[in-house]
Protein backbone atom coordinates (compact mmCIF):
# COMPACT_ATOMS: atom_id res chain seq x y z
CA UNK A 1 0.00 0.00 0.00
CA UNK A 2 2.68 2.23 0.82
CA UNK A 3 6.11 2.02 0.90
CA UNK A 4 8.79 5.00 1.66
CA UNK A 5 12.05 3.55 1.04
CA UNK A 6 15.15 6.25 2.32
CA UNK A 7 12.57 9.40 2.05
CA UNK A 8 14.14 12.34 2.97
CA UNK A 9 11.87 14.67 5.36
CA UNK A 10 12.90 18.48 6.25
CA UNK A 11 13.55 18.34 9.78
CA UNK A 12 14.97 20.93 12.01
CA UNK A 13 18.71 21.49 12.32
CA UNK A 14 18.06 21.87 16.10
CA UNK A 15 16.62 17.94 16.03
CA UNK A 16 18.62 16.15 13.66
CA UNK A 17 22.02 17.53 12.55
CA UNK A 18 22.10 18.49 8.59
CA UNK A 19 18.53 19.55 8.97
CA UNK A 20 17.46 16.00 6.91
CA UNK A 21 16.47 13.24 8.29
CA UNK A 22 15.61 9.63 6.29
CA UNK A 23 12.62 7.59 6.89
CA UNK A 24 11.62 3.84 5.59
CA UNK A 25 7.76 2.86 6.22
CA UNK A 26 5.78 0.22 5.34
CA UNK A 27 2.22 0.20 5.50
CA UNK A 28 -0.30 -1.93 4.62
CA UNK A 29 -4.02 -1.53 3.71
CA UNK A 30 -6.06 -1.20 7.22
CA UNK A 31 -3.40 -0.23 9.41
CA UNK A 32 -2.91 3.26 10.52
CA UNK A 33 -0.31 5.10 12.09
CA UNK A 34 0.32 7.96 14.64
CA UNK A 35 3.53 9.88 13.41
CA UNK A 36 4.09 11.87 16.58
CA UNK A 37 7.26 14.16 17.66
CA UNK A 38 7.80 18.08 18.12
CA UNK A 39 7.08 20.84 16.01
CA UNK A 40 9.48 20.91 12.84
CA UNK A 41 10.43 17.21 13.01
CA UNK A 42 8.76 16.46 9.78
CA UNK A 43 5.34 15.43 10.77
CA UNK A 44 3.81 17.70 8.18
CA UNK A 45 6.03 17.01 5.84
CA UNK A 46 5.57 13.18 5.66
CA UNK A 47 2.03 13.90 5.36
CA UNK A 48 2.69 16.23 2.05
CA UNK A 49 4.76 13.81 0.99
CA UNK A 50 1.96 11.00 1.30
CA UNK A 51 -0.31 13.30 -0.29
CA UNK A 52 1.51 14.43 -3.41
CA UNK A 53 1.97 17.98 -2.64
CA UNK A 54 5.80 17.58 -1.77
CA UNK A 55 8.22 16.33 -4.53
CA UNK A 56 9.51 12.85 -3.28
CA UNK A 57 13.05 12.92 -2.64
CA UNK A 58 13.97 9.01 -2.16
CA UNK A 59 11.99 6.20 -3.12
CA UNK A 60 8.77 5.68 -2.95
CA UNK A 61 5.59 3.41 -3.72
CA UNK A 62 1.96 4.88 -2.46
CA UNK A 63 -1.57 3.37 -3.13
CA UNK A 64 0.67 -0.13 -4.93
CA UNK A 65 1.69 3.18 -7.18
CA UNK A 66 5.52 3.73 -7.29
CA UNK A 67 6.47 7.50 -7.89
CA UNK A 68 9.23 9.01 -9.68
CA UNK A 69 10.55 12.57 -11.00
CA UNK A 70 8.58 11.46 -14.37
CA UNK A 71 5.58 10.98 -12.57
CA UNK A 72 2.28 10.93 -15.15
CA UNK A 73 -0.55 13.62 -14.74
CA UNK A 74 -3.03 11.51 -14.75
CA UNK A 75 -1.57 8.73 -12.75
CA UNK A 76 -1.09 11.28 -9.54
CA UNK A 77 -4.71 12.77 -10.21
CA UNK A 78 -5.95 9.48 -10.05
CA UNK A 79 -3.95 9.15 -6.93
CA UNK A 80 -4.65 12.36 -5.32
CA UNK A 81 -8.54 11.20 -5.73
CA UNK A 82 -8.06 8.44 -3.36
CA UNK A 83 -5.99 10.44 -0.79
CA UNK A 84 -8.24 12.26 1.68
CA UNK A 85 -6.00 14.78 3.20
CA UNK A 86 -7.24 17.14 6.59
CA UNK A 87 -4.48 19.46 6.69
CA UNK A 88 -3.58 22.68 8.86
CA UNK A 89 -5.19 25.17 7.04
CA UNK A 90 -7.66 23.64 4.72
CA UNK A 91 -8.23 25.52 1.91
CA UNK A 92 -11.71 26.48 0.08
CA UNK A 93 -13.47 27.65 -2.52
CA UNK A 94 -14.94 31.00 -1.37
CA UNK A 95 -17.72 31.46 -3.97
CA UNK A 96 -19.62 28.12 -3.12
CA UNK A 97 -21.21 27.47 -0.11
CA UNK A 98 -19.78 24.59 2.19
CA UNK A 99 -22.26 22.23 1.06
CA UNK A 100 -20.78 22.58 -3.13
CA UNK A 101 -17.15 22.80 -1.12
CA UNK A 102 -17.66 19.06 0.09
CA UNK A 103 -19.37 18.04 -3.03
CA UNK A 104 -16.64 19.17 -5.17
CA UNK A 105 -14.50 15.47 -4.68
CA UNK A 106 -17.56 13.61 -5.71
CA UNK A 107 -18.34 16.13 -9.00
CA UNK A 108 -14.62 15.88 -9.38
CA UNK A 109 -14.73 12.12 -9.70
CA UNK A 110 -17.61 12.29 -12.29
CA UNK A 111 -20.34 10.72 -9.58
CA UNK A 112 -24.08 10.96 -10.61
CA UNK A 113 -25.84 14.18 -9.65
CA UNK A 114 -27.91 12.29 -7.21
CA UNK A 115 -25.50 10.26 -5.69
CA UNK A 116 -23.38 13.55 -5.09
CA UNK A 117 -26.43 14.79 -3.14
CA UNK A 118 -27.50 11.98 -0.96
CA UNK A 119 -23.64 11.19 0.19
CA UNK A 120 -23.24 15.10 0.96
CA UNK A 121 -26.49 15.56 2.74
CA UNK A 122 -25.18 12.63 5.01
CA UNK A 123 -21.60 13.37 5.55
CA UNK A 124 -23.04 16.99 6.14
CA UNK A 125 -25.47 16.00 8.99
CA UNK A 126 -22.85 13.37 10.12
CA UNK A 127 -20.53 15.88 10.71
CA UNK A 128 -23.24 17.88 12.23
CA UNK A 129 -22.86 20.54 9.49
CA UNK A 130 -26.27 20.41 8.09
CA UNK A 131 -27.13 24.58 9.47
CA UNK A 132 -24.01 25.49 7.60
CA UNK A 133 -24.52 23.73 4.74
CA UNK A 134 -25.38 27.11 2.23
CA UNK A 135 -22.89 29.67 4.10
CA UNK A 136 -20.31 30.74 2.47
CA UNK A 137 -16.62 29.20 4.24
CA UNK A 138 -15.74 32.57 4.75
CA UNK A 139 -18.67 33.62 6.87
CA UNK A 140 -17.80 30.55 9.10
CA UNK A 141 -15.65 29.74 12.51
CA UNK A 142 -12.15 28.16 11.79
CA UNK A 143 -13.57 25.05 14.14
CA UNK A 144 -16.65 24.80 11.31
CA UNK A 145 -14.02 24.94 8.65
CA UNK A 146 -11.87 22.37 9.76
CA UNK A 147 -14.96 20.13 9.68
CA UNK A 148 -15.98 20.82 6.74
CA UNK A 149 -12.44 19.76 5.67
CA UNK A 150 -12.92 16.27 7.13
CA UNK A 151 -16.11 15.93 5.64
CA UNK A 152 -14.68 17.03 2.23
CA UNK A 153 -11.63 14.88 3.18
CA UNK A 154 -13.71 11.37 3.63
CA UNK A 155 -16.80 12.18 1.54
CA UNK A 156 -15.41 10.03 -1.08
CA UNK A 157 -14.45 7.39 1.37
CA UNK A 158 -10.68 7.41 0.31
CA UNK A 159 -7.95 4.84 0.67
CA UNK A 160 -5.46 6.75 2.23
CA UNK A 161 -6.26 9.04 4.85
CA UNK A 162 -4.00 11.97 6.28
CA UNK A 163 -4.94 13.88 9.29
CA UNK A 164 -2.74 16.79 10.81
CA UNK A 165 -2.70 17.92 13.89
CA UNK A 166 -5.28 20.57 14.28
CA UNK A 167 -8.14 18.93 13.06
CA UNK A 168 -7.32 16.26 16.33
CA UNK A 169 -6.46 18.93 18.76
CA UNK A 170 -9.09 21.34 17.93
CA UNK A 171 -12.10 20.28 19.52
CA UNK A 172 -12.16 17.13 21.39
CA UNK A 173 -15.55 16.69 20.15
CA UNK A 174 -14.87 16.76 16.41
CA UNK A 175 -11.22 14.56 17.70
CA UNK A 176 -13.46 11.81 18.82
CA UNK A 177 -15.69 11.74 15.86
CA UNK A 178 -13.28 12.26 13.66
CA UNK A 179 -10.99 8.94 15.02
CA UNK A 180 -14.42 6.51 14.98
CA UNK A 181 -15.17 7.73 11.07
CA UNK A 182 -11.47 6.59 9.98
CA UNK A 183 -11.77 3.57 12.21
CA UNK A 184 -14.25 2.38 10.74
CA UNK A 185 -12.79 3.15 6.99
CA UNK A 186 -9.78 1.86 8.58
CA UNK A 187 -11.82 -1.45 9.61
CA UNK A 188 -13.09 -1.50 5.39
CA UNK A 189 -9.25 -1.62 4.42
CA UNK A 190 -8.41 2.20 4.56
CA UNK A 191 -4.79 3.38 5.33
CA UNK A 192 -4.62 6.44 7.98
CA UNK A 193 -1.85 8.46 9.41
CA UNK A 194 -2.33 11.18 12.32
CA UNK A 195 0.32 13.76 12.95
CA UNK A 196 0.20 14.93 16.49
CA UNK A 197 3.11 16.52 18.75
CA UNK A 198 2.19 13.74 21.30
CA UNK A 199 0.09 11.06 21.03
CA UNK A 200 -3.39 11.64 23.21
CA UNK A 201 -3.25 9.24 26.02
CA UNK A 202 -6.61 8.21 26.07
CA UNK A 203 -7.41 7.23 22.68
CA UNK A 204 -6.75 3.77 21.80
CA UNK A 205 -6.60 4.00 18.12
CA UNK A 206 -4.59 3.11 16.47
CA UNK A 207 -1.93 1.54 18.46
CA UNK A 208 0.88 2.29 16.52
CA UNK A 209 2.87 5.01 16.65
CA UNK A 210 6.07 6.27 14.97
CA UNK A 211 8.36 9.44 16.53
CA UNK A 212 9.68 11.94 14.13
CA UNK A 213 12.51 12.66 14.04
CA UNK A 214 13.84 8.97 14.26
CA UNK A 215 16.86 8.72 16.04
CA UNK A 216 19.15 5.63 14.05
CA UNK A 217 20.95 2.83 16.38
CA UNK A 218 24.73 3.77 16.58
CA UNK A 219 26.47 2.18 13.93
CA UNK A 220 28.79 -0.97 14.88
CA UNK A 221 32.56 -0.75 15.27
CA UNK A 222 32.60 -2.65 11.51
CA UNK A 223 30.08 -0.12 9.64
CA UNK A 224 32.06 2.83 11.30
CA UNK A 225 34.93 2.04 9.69
CA UNK A 226 33.31 1.07 6.24
CA UNK A 227 31.20 4.43 6.00
CA UNK A 228 32.31 7.33 7.34
CA UNK A 229 29.59 9.84 8.69
CA UNK A 230 28.94 12.20 5.97
CA UNK A 231 26.71 15.73 6.78
CA UNK A 232 24.29 14.88 4.12
CA UNK A 233 24.12 11.48 3.82
CA UNK A 234 20.99 9.05 5.80
CA UNK A 235 21.32 8.97 8.91
CA UNK A 236 20.35 5.50 8.96
CA UNK A 237 19.40 2.92 5.85
CA UNK A 238 16.31 1.83 7.18
CA UNK A 239 14.24 3.11 9.77
CA UNK A 240 13.39 1.07 12.46
CA UNK A 241 10.52 -0.71 12.42
CA UNK A 242 7.32 0.08 14.59
CA UNK A 243 5.29 -2.85 15.85
CA UNK A 244 7.02 -4.96 14.18
CA UNK A 245 5.78 -3.07 10.38
CA UNK A 246 9.14 -1.42 9.67
CA UNK A 247 10.94 -2.83 7.71
CA UNK B 1 -23.38 25.35 -14.16
CA UNK B 2 -20.76 23.43 -12.40
CA UNK B 3 -19.43 23.61 -9.07
CA UNK B 4 -16.19 24.45 -10.26
CA UNK B 5 -17.37 26.84 -12.76
CA UNK B 6 -19.46 28.84 -10.05
CA UNK B 7 -16.16 28.98 -7.57
CA UNK B 8 -14.33 30.25 -10.18
CA UNK B 9 -14.04 34.47 -10.02
CA UNK B 10 -14.00 36.59 -12.66
CA UNK B 11 -12.42 39.96 -12.33
CA UNK B 12 -11.61 41.30 -15.68
CA UNK B 13 -15.10 40.44 -17.34
CA UNK B 14 -16.03 44.27 -17.70
CA UNK B 15 -12.63 45.16 -18.98
CA UNK B 16 -12.47 42.28 -21.63
CA UNK B 17 -16.16 43.13 -22.50
CA UNK B 18 -15.38 46.72 -23.52
CA UNK B 19 -11.71 45.87 -24.78
CA UNK B 20 -13.20 44.10 -27.49
CA UNK B 21 -16.35 46.10 -27.97
CA UNK B 22 -13.72 49.09 -28.74
CA UNK B 23 -11.19 46.65 -31.07
CA UNK B 24 -13.86 45.48 -32.90
CA UNK B 25 -15.69 48.72 -33.32
CA UNK B 26 -11.99 50.17 -34.45
CA UNK B 27 -12.09 47.07 -36.80
CA UNK B 28 -14.95 47.59 -37.99
CA UNK B 29 -14.33 51.35 -38.41
CA UNK B 30 -10.78 50.78 -40.15
CA UNK B 31 -12.15 48.01 -42.44
CA UNK B 32 -14.91 50.35 -43.95
CA UNK B 33 -12.38 53.38 -44.34
CA UNK B 34 -11.04 52.11 -47.64
CA UNK B 35 -14.41 51.63 -49.03
CA UNK B 36 -15.80 54.69 -47.35
CA UNK B 37 -12.62 56.97 -48.52
CA UNK B 38 -12.95 55.69 -52.25
CA UNK B 39 -16.70 56.14 -52.67
CA UNK B 40 -16.27 59.53 -51.51
CA UNK B 41 -13.19 60.76 -53.60
CA UNK B 42 -15.21 59.51 -56.51
CA UNK B 43 -18.52 61.13 -55.64
CA UNK B 44 -16.63 63.99 -55.42
CA UNK B 45 -14.35 63.85 -58.09
CA UNK B 46 -16.83 62.96 -60.20
CA UNK B 47 -19.01 66.46 -59.47
CA UNK B 48 -15.82 68.84 -59.11
CA UNK B 49 -14.42 67.47 -63.01
CA UNK B 50 -17.56 67.25 -64.70
CA UNK B 51 -19.81 69.48 -63.32
CA UNK B 52 -21.01 71.89 -66.04
CA UNK B 53 -23.49 74.59 -66.12
CA UNK B 54 -25.44 75.40 -68.96
CA UNK B 55 -27.00 79.44 -68.39
CA UNK B 56 -30.14 80.87 -70.13
CA UNK B 57 -30.87 83.93 -69.99
CA UNK B 58 -34.76 83.97 -69.49
CA UNK B 59 -37.55 81.52 -68.82
CA UNK B 60 -39.32 80.11 -72.44
CA UNK B 61 -40.67 76.67 -73.33
CA UNK B 62 -37.49 76.02 -74.85
CA UNK B 63 -35.98 74.94 -71.76
CA UNK B 64 -37.55 71.83 -71.40
CA UNK B 65 -37.17 70.79 -75.08
CA UNK B 66 -33.32 70.96 -74.53
CA UNK B 67 -33.21 69.32 -70.94
CA UNK B 68 -34.31 66.48 -73.25
CA UNK B 69 -32.08 66.95 -76.23
CA UNK B 70 -29.24 67.12 -73.78
CA UNK B 71 -30.17 63.73 -71.83
CA UNK B 72 -31.08 62.09 -74.87
CA UNK B 73 -27.81 63.70 -76.71
CA UNK B 74 -25.54 62.56 -73.92
CA UNK B 75 -27.25 59.70 -71.92
CA UNK B 76 -25.81 58.71 -68.33
CA UNK B 77 -26.02 62.79 -67.98
CA UNK B 78 -27.43 64.18 -64.83
CA UNK B 79 -29.34 66.68 -66.14
CA UNK B 80 -31.09 69.22 -63.22
CA UNK B 81 -32.75 72.08 -63.67
CA UNK B 82 -32.29 74.01 -61.17
CA UNK B 83 -34.83 75.65 -58.74
CA UNK B 84 -35.25 79.62 -58.41
CA UNK B 85 -33.77 79.92 -55.09
CA UNK B 86 -30.57 77.28 -56.14
CA UNK B 87 -30.48 79.90 -59.36
CA UNK B 88 -30.08 82.75 -56.27
CA UNK B 89 -27.72 80.94 -54.44
CA UNK B 90 -25.45 79.86 -56.97
CA UNK B 91 -25.40 83.65 -58.08
CA UNK B 92 -24.74 85.34 -54.91
CA UNK B 93 -21.81 82.58 -54.73
CA UNK B 94 -20.32 83.87 -58.12
CA UNK B 95 -21.40 87.84 -57.46
CA UNK B 96 -22.81 90.58 -55.92
CA UNK B 97 -27.33 90.10 -55.60
CA UNK B 98 -28.38 89.83 -59.21
CA UNK B 99 -30.05 93.21 -60.42
CA UNK B 100 -32.40 91.97 -63.50
CA UNK B 101 -34.53 88.78 -63.68
CA UNK B 102 -33.07 85.32 -62.31
CA UNK B 103 -31.81 83.25 -65.96
CA UNK B 104 -32.38 79.61 -65.76
CA UNK B 105 -29.83 77.40 -64.95
CA UNK B 106 -29.15 73.53 -65.56
CA UNK B 107 -26.69 71.88 -64.05
CA UNK B 108 -25.37 68.38 -65.71
CA UNK B 109 -22.02 65.84 -65.39
CA UNK B 110 -20.54 66.00 -68.80
CA UNK B 111 -17.03 64.72 -69.23
CA UNK B 112 -17.69 64.96 -73.66
CA UNK B 113 -16.41 67.56 -75.68
CA UNK B 114 -17.84 71.32 -74.80
CA UNK B 115 -18.25 72.74 -78.05
CA UNK B 116 -20.34 69.82 -78.85
CA UNK B 117 -22.29 70.58 -76.29
CA UNK B 118 -22.43 74.30 -76.90
CA UNK B 119 -23.65 73.56 -80.35
CA UNK B 120 -26.18 71.22 -79.23
CA UNK B 121 -27.82 74.41 -76.19
CA UNK B 122 -27.11 77.22 -78.49
CA UNK B 123 -29.29 75.40 -81.30
CA UNK B 124 -32.58 76.01 -78.91
CA UNK B 125 -31.20 79.08 -77.32
CA UNK B 126 -28.63 81.30 -79.08
CA UNK B 127 -27.31 82.80 -76.47
CA UNK B 128 -27.21 80.00 -73.79
CA UNK B 129 -23.76 79.94 -72.39
CA UNK B 130 -22.21 76.70 -71.54
CA UNK B 131 -19.43 76.78 -68.15
CA UNK B 132 -17.05 74.39 -68.11
CA UNK B 133 -15.82 73.16 -64.83
CA UNK B 134 -12.78 75.16 -63.65
CA UNK B 135 -9.31 74.22 -64.85
CA UNK B 136 -7.91 74.10 -61.66
CA UNK B 137 -9.86 71.23 -60.27
CA UNK B 138 -8.02 68.83 -62.29
CA UNK B 139 -5.82 69.01 -60.09
CA UNK B 140 -7.98 67.73 -57.42
CA UNK B 141 -7.57 64.26 -58.92
CA UNK B 142 -4.15 63.49 -57.82
CA UNK B 143 -4.75 64.92 -54.20
CA UNK B 144 -7.65 62.72 -53.99
CA UNK B 145 -5.73 59.73 -54.82
CA UNK B 146 -3.18 60.83 -52.75
CA UNK B 147 -6.37 60.52 -49.77
CA UNK B 148 -7.28 57.04 -51.38
CA UNK B 149 -3.55 56.23 -50.46
CA UNK B 150 -3.14 57.59 -47.26
CA UNK B 151 -7.07 55.72 -45.88
CA UNK B 152 -5.25 52.69 -47.01
CA UNK B 153 -2.47 52.94 -45.10
CA UNK B 154 -4.16 54.50 -41.97
CA UNK B 155 -6.61 51.15 -42.60
CA UNK B 156 -3.72 48.86 -42.45
CA UNK B 157 -1.77 50.70 -39.69
CA UNK B 158 -5.43 50.08 -37.96
CA UNK B 159 -4.95 46.75 -38.27
CA UNK B 160 -1.67 46.39 -37.35
CA UNK B 161 -2.24 47.96 -34.24
CA UNK B 162 -5.72 46.00 -33.42
CA UNK B 163 -3.53 42.86 -34.11
CA UNK B 164 -0.83 43.51 -31.91
CA UNK B 165 -3.35 44.62 -29.20
CA UNK B 166 -5.97 42.25 -29.06
CA UNK B 167 -3.95 39.02 -28.44
CA UNK B 168 -1.61 41.36 -25.18
CA UNK B 169 -5.42 42.17 -23.81
CA UNK B 170 -6.57 38.90 -24.20
CA UNK B 171 -3.07 37.65 -22.46
CA UNK B 172 -3.64 39.88 -19.72
CA UNK B 173 -7.23 38.81 -18.87
CA UNK B 174 -6.19 35.29 -19.22
CA UNK B 175 -3.46 35.86 -16.58
CA UNK B 176 -5.53 38.15 -14.49
CA UNK B 177 -7.91 35.63 -14.16
CA UNK B 178 -5.19 32.66 -13.75
CA UNK B 179 -4.36 34.55 -10.91
CA UNK B 180 -7.79 35.48 -9.00
CA UNK B 181 -8.49 31.66 -8.99
CA UNK B 182 -4.43 30.39 -8.10
CA UNK B 183 -6.19 29.36 -4.60
CA UNK B 184 -9.00 27.64 -6.53
CA UNK B 185 -6.42 25.64 -8.56
CA UNK B 186 -4.46 24.51 -6.11
CA UNK B 187 -7.56 23.46 -4.16
CA UNK B 188 -8.34 21.91 -7.54
CA UNK B 189 -5.17 19.69 -7.79
CA UNK B 190 -4.90 18.89 -4.47
CA UNK B 191 -8.51 16.92 -4.88
CA UNK B 192 -7.32 15.36 -7.46
CA UNK B 193 -8.96 17.18 -10.29
CA UNK B 194 -7.40 17.35 -13.37
CA UNK B 195 -6.50 21.59 -14.42
CA UNK B 196 -7.01 21.13 -17.97
CA UNK B 197 -11.39 21.65 -16.56
CA UNK B 198 -10.21 24.84 -15.78
CA UNK B 199 -8.50 25.95 -18.89
CA UNK B 200 -11.51 24.98 -20.71
CA UNK B 201 -13.94 27.19 -18.37
CA UNK B 202 -11.65 30.01 -18.77
CA UNK B 203 -11.36 29.52 -22.60
CA UNK B 204 -15.00 29.05 -22.54
CA UNK B 205 -16.19 32.29 -20.56
CA UNK B 206 -13.59 34.59 -22.09
CA UNK B 207 -14.27 33.11 -25.60
CA UNK B 208 -18.24 34.09 -24.75
CA UNK B 209 -17.53 37.18 -23.15
CA UNK B 210 -15.37 38.49 -26.16
CA UNK B 211 -17.93 37.36 -28.39
CA UNK B 212 -20.78 39.53 -26.75
CA UNK B 213 -17.76 42.28 -26.90
CA UNK B 214 -17.43 42.05 -30.38
CA UNK B 215 -21.14 42.05 -31.37
CA UNK B 216 -21.51 45.16 -29.12
CA UNK B 217 -18.72 46.57 -31.13
CA UNK B 218 -20.35 45.68 -34.59
CA UNK B 219 -24.13 46.97 -32.89
CA UNK B 220 -22.34 50.25 -31.84
CA UNK B 221 -21.01 50.57 -35.57
CA UNK B 222 -24.16 50.72 -37.30
CA UNK B 223 -25.33 54.06 -35.43
CA UNK B 224 -21.44 54.97 -36.22
CA UNK B 225 -22.09 54.54 -39.64
CA UNK B 226 -25.48 56.18 -40.28
CA UNK B 227 -23.79 59.43 -38.28
CA UNK B 228 -20.81 59.25 -40.72
CA UNK B 229 -22.87 59.08 -44.04
CA UNK B 230 -25.11 61.95 -42.32
CA UNK B 231 -22.27 63.81 -41.70
CA UNK B 232 -20.43 63.42 -45.10
CA UNK B 233 -23.41 64.23 -47.55
CA UNK B 234 -23.47 68.07 -47.27
CA UNK B 235 -19.13 67.72 -47.84
CA UNK B 236 -20.21 65.59 -51.00
CA UNK B 237 -22.82 68.11 -52.12
CA UNK B 238 -25.19 65.11 -51.47
CA UNK B 239 -29.20 66.03 -50.52
CA UNK B 240 -29.94 64.48 -47.26
CA UNK B 241 -31.07 60.97 -47.15
CA UNK B 242 -34.82 60.10 -45.86
CA UNK B 243 -33.35 56.45 -45.40
CA UNK B 244 -30.64 55.86 -42.53
CA UNK B 245 -29.57 52.69 -44.21
CA UNK B 246 -28.51 54.16 -47.08
CA UNK B 247 -25.07 53.20 -45.64
CA UNK B 248 -24.88 49.55 -46.48
CA UNK B 249 -25.42 49.88 -50.11
CA UNK B 250 -22.25 52.21 -49.80
CA UNK B 251 -19.82 48.90 -48.13
CA UNK B 252 -19.22 45.94 -50.11
CA UNK B 253 -21.26 42.44 -49.21
CA UNK B 254 -17.46 41.12 -48.55
CA UNK B 255 -17.12 43.50 -46.12
CA UNK B 256 -20.52 43.01 -43.98
CA UNK B 257 -19.97 39.40 -44.57
CA UNK B 258 -16.40 40.02 -42.52
CA UNK B 259 -17.85 41.99 -40.47
CA UNK B 260 -20.74 39.57 -39.40
CA UNK B 261 -18.10 36.67 -39.15
CA UNK B 262 -16.00 38.92 -36.91
CA UNK B 263 -17.78 37.98 -33.25
CA UNK B 264 -17.68 34.28 -34.49
CA UNK B 265 -13.74 34.78 -35.14
CA UNK B 266 -13.24 36.45 -32.59
CA UNK B 267 -14.72 33.85 -30.19
CA UNK B 268 -12.62 31.29 -31.52
CA UNK B 269 -9.48 33.04 -31.47
CA UNK B 270 -9.53 34.05 -27.82
CA UNK B 271 -10.97 31.13 -26.40
CA UNK B 272 -8.30 29.21 -28.52
CA UNK B 273 -5.82 31.72 -27.13
CA UNK B 274 -6.83 31.92 -23.78
CA UNK B 275 -6.50 27.79 -23.41
CA UNK B 276 -3.03 28.10 -24.60
CA UNK B 277 -1.88 30.57 -22.18
CA UNK B 278 -3.13 28.79 -19.37
CA UNK B 279 -1.73 25.44 -20.72
CA UNK B 280 1.83 27.48 -21.08
CA UNK B 281 1.26 29.01 -17.57
CA UNK B 282 0.20 26.32 -15.81
CA UNK B 283 3.60 23.89 -17.22
CA UNK B 284 5.83 27.04 -16.27
CA UNK B 285 4.31 27.08 -12.95
CA UNK B 286 3.72 23.06 -12.05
Amino acid sequence: MITLHNLSLPTSPALIQGGLQSLSLQLQRGEALWVVGPAESGKTALLDTLALRRPVAGSATILNEPLSPHFPARTRQRLRQRIGYIDANPLFMDRLSLADNIALPLELAHFRHAEIQRETEAILQWFGLQDHAQALPTTLSHTTRLRAACARALITHPSLILVDEPALTLCPELQEHLLSTIKDLVQNGATALFAMRTRPPEVSFPEATLTLPYNPPAPTEDEKEETPPSLFAPLTPMAPTYEGRFS
Amino acid sequence: MTRLARALSWPSSWSLLIGVCLLTWLLGLSLALPYGTSRATHQWEEQATSYVVIALPQQNDKIDALQHAVSATFPGTEVTRLSDQEVAQTLAHWSTPWPGPLPTLITLHYRGDIAMLTTLAQRYEPDAMVIPPPHQLEKLAPFLANIRQAACHISLAMDGAIALIAPALLYLMARTTAFANAQQRLLLLSLGGNPTTLHHIFARRLALISGLGSLIGIALLLPTFIALTRALRPLLRLPPLTDPLHFTTLLPPILWGSLALLPVLIMCLSGGLVYLLCRMQDRTTS
